[in-house]
């Protein structure tokens, strides 16, 4: 019991905030990135050439395109990634399944899991990803940019009316991110009041009696990958006027590829956001 | 003859749906409901624009789906289980459901990779749905049928429909499987089943096909009753055994393909109410059929009710809910049959 309790302590005593022993690695030279995300944060840190391996929706930047696809939503083809010989995988907490992080760390791979959850783990990403790949200095300057851009719209807006938004992020079951998501944050930072405010479940899925009930100014719909742009449900909002929304013509889309990736894409994300709810404002209600 | 029973399951069925449009996320009374039926017709009452827009339009027709979708799904397993003799019949042991529910899939997939974006979407989606619907479960019918042998017989069909369903499970499931993550939530959500999707223009359909099936199933009672005694008694008495068993399967077939194109898979249903209304009913032979549909449209209607308020604000797909309690009492038959 003592040795499981000292092993214990000394495993939290070395892993870093999530949790998780970071890799004994200082500059690699052969990644493998199993996320959208951690593939474009590589290629912001300049050595998104070193990166010999991704998984199917690495799209980001142009270049991310070229690189050899080892996987994807259904797994990891263990054999390609061990024939590839990389000295670095980030993985990704919650994206991948545990059971591939947990092979490819039984075979002696050295893995870095990718635990993003909040606004904030997009600088913690970075600076990991800066120590691991001896790009410490270009990581500082970036997560200093990041800051003082969300910082200054933050404050550019928070005195700014409230502006109540429904966010569509699938129409069939109509689901939607609740406070409790980090997408939040950034309609937040943009002066946006989520219609759902049980910040207990991140995604949950609700009536449209609830939406109409709640009367949003504003519906933002993310376009991205494989969305069902309301076909299933034939979700039609013009049906809707009594939704301020949609009588005054305030549904937009908004790229869902900057707007839920970890990336520095963010930035974009939150500018567009914001300038949509200005476009709000101008309307007198 | 009791009556009681009779009276008890029409009062159910007048009630059940007032329940039902009272019952729900926004908050809306029976005097509301009141309001919003008395304002239909005359002046003199006023309803909250907004209540009598989620009454008339998301409620109502979602009620009437879940209802004609009881009514019809029993319907269809009563028929099955008459023409087949076996008490264990109902749309999905013939490969019905499952070839409908592919032949959506298929449909809702493909679709969804060319057609994205479009303006007229649903309208088409819809069609394309119904029509996958009925291929599939056309091609379920044929092959069961096929298989039947010269002499149509039962444990033969019954053995090809087992075949065909899982045939046409798994190739949904790679139908799933090479979807993306999202659509691929999508469609397993539609394949358990949700009423959600109701609107009044795509309730005339189950409408027309219940009635038109209602009415065929009554006009051949004596020949299906005539079955129930045995193929062999059935001939003597002059019924074509064969031809009256190919039609009434792909009449149930075409009804359970359009509702399944509307609903999606809903499984156990047709197996279940017509074993708790012969038990129920028993002196009652002469007006089962109305019994059915009334009953499984009632029972339907409240499944529907407790999907959509069992976890607040959540909505659960009706398919599980019927197959837990089908599921149980099918245990519960089996175990009547192994007593006898």
């Amino acid at each position: 019991m003592l040795r499981l309790f000292v092993i214990l302590i000394s495993i939290s005593f070395f892993s870093n905030a999530y949790g998780y022993e970071l890799p004994n690695v200082k500059n690699a030279q052969r990644i493998i990135a199993l996320s959208p995300h951690s593939v474009e944060l590589l290629f912001a840190l300049g050595v998104g050439d070193r990166i010999i391996g991704t998984t199917d929706f690495a799209d980001f930047p142009e270049a991310a395109k070229d690189i050899e696809r080892i996987g994807g939503y259904h797994g990891i083809q263990m054999e390609r990634v061990l024939e590839l010989k990389p000295d670095l995988v980030v993985a990704w907490q919650g994206g991948n399944s545990d059971e591939d992080i947990n092979q490819l760390e039984s075979l002696g791979l050295p893995v870095y899991r990718s635990a993003t959850k909040r606004l904030k783990h997009i600088a913690t990403e970075i600076s990991v990803l800066g120590q691991l790949t001896g790009t410490s200095a270009k990581a500082d300057a970036l997560i200093k940019d990041l800051h003082s851009v969300l910082a200054a719209l933050k404050n550019k807006n928070k005195d700014k009316p409230k502006v109540s938004f429904f966010y569509q992020l699938w129409s069939s079951p109509i689901r939607t991110i609740s406070t409790g998501s980090w997408i939040n944050e950034m309609m937040e930072i943009c002066g946006g009041e989520n219609i759902m405010q049980d910040p207990s479940v991140e995604y949950p899925q609700i009536s449209l009696e609830t939406v109409l009930l709640s009367a949003p100014q504003a519906i933002i719909i993310p376009s991205s990958h494989g969305h069902d742009n309301g076909k299933l449900s034939g979700l039609k909002w013009e049906d809707w006027p009594e939704i301020p929304a949609v009588k005054n013509n305030h549904i937009y889309r908004i790229n869902g590829d900057i707007l839920h990736r970890f990336s520095l894409r963010v930035i974009e994300a939150t500018q567009t956001v914001c300038e949509t709810f200005d476009q709000i404002r101008l309307v007198k209600h | 003859m009791n009556k009681l029973p009779v009276i008890i399951l029409i009062l159910l069925a007048i009630i059940s749906p007032v329940m039902a449009l009272v019952l729900g996320v926004a908050n809306i009374s029976v005097s509301d409901v009141f309001n919003i039926v008395c304002s239909q017709f005359s002046d003199a009452c006023s309803s909250d624009a907004l209540k009598e827009r989620i009454v008339l339009e998301l409620r109502l027709p979602r009620i009437i789906l879940a209802f004609l979708t009881g009514a019809g799904l029993s319907l269809a397993g009563s028929v099955l289980q008459t023409v087949t003799r076996n008490p264990l019949a109902d749309p999905y042991l013939f490969g019905i459901s499952s070839g409908a529910t592919f032949g959506a899939v298929l449909v809702i997939a493909f679709a969804g990779a060319g057609l994205a974006g479009q303006g007229l979407f649903s309208d088409w989606m819809r069609m394309g749905i119904t029509g996958g619907a009925f291929i599939g479960s056309a091609i379920s019918v044929l092959i069961v049928i096929s298989l039947a042998g010269r002499s149509v017989q039962i444990e033969r069909m019954v053995l090809a429909g087992v075949a065909t369903s899982f045939m046409f499970s798994a190739a949904t499931s790679l139908v799933l499987y090479a979807s993306d993550p999202q659509a691929a939530s999508s469609l397993l959500f539609w394949s358990l089943g949700s009423f959600s999707r109701a609107d009044w223009d795509n309730l005339m359909l189950p409408f027309i096909i219940l009635i038109i099936c209602f009415i065929l199933f009554s006009g051949f009672t004596r020949q299906l009753t005539a079955l129930l005694a045995g193929d062999e008694n059935a001939r003597s008495l002059g019924v074509e055994v064969q031809k009256v068993r190919i039609s009434m399967l792909l009449l149930t077939s075409l009804m359970t393909a359009i509702l399944v194109a509307n609903t999606g898979g809903i499984g156990f249903v047709g197996l279940m109410i017509p074993h708790i209304v012969r038990r129920l009913y028993v002196n009652h032979s002469r007006h089962l059929m109305w019994i059915i549909v009334l009953f499984g449209g009632v029972f339907m209607v409240w499944v529907d009710v407790v999907a959509r308020s069992l976890i607040h604000g959540h909505e659960l797909p009706v398919g599980i809910i019927t197959a837990a309690i089908g599921s149980v009492f099918f245990l519960l038959v089996m175990r009547r049959k192994s007593w006898s």
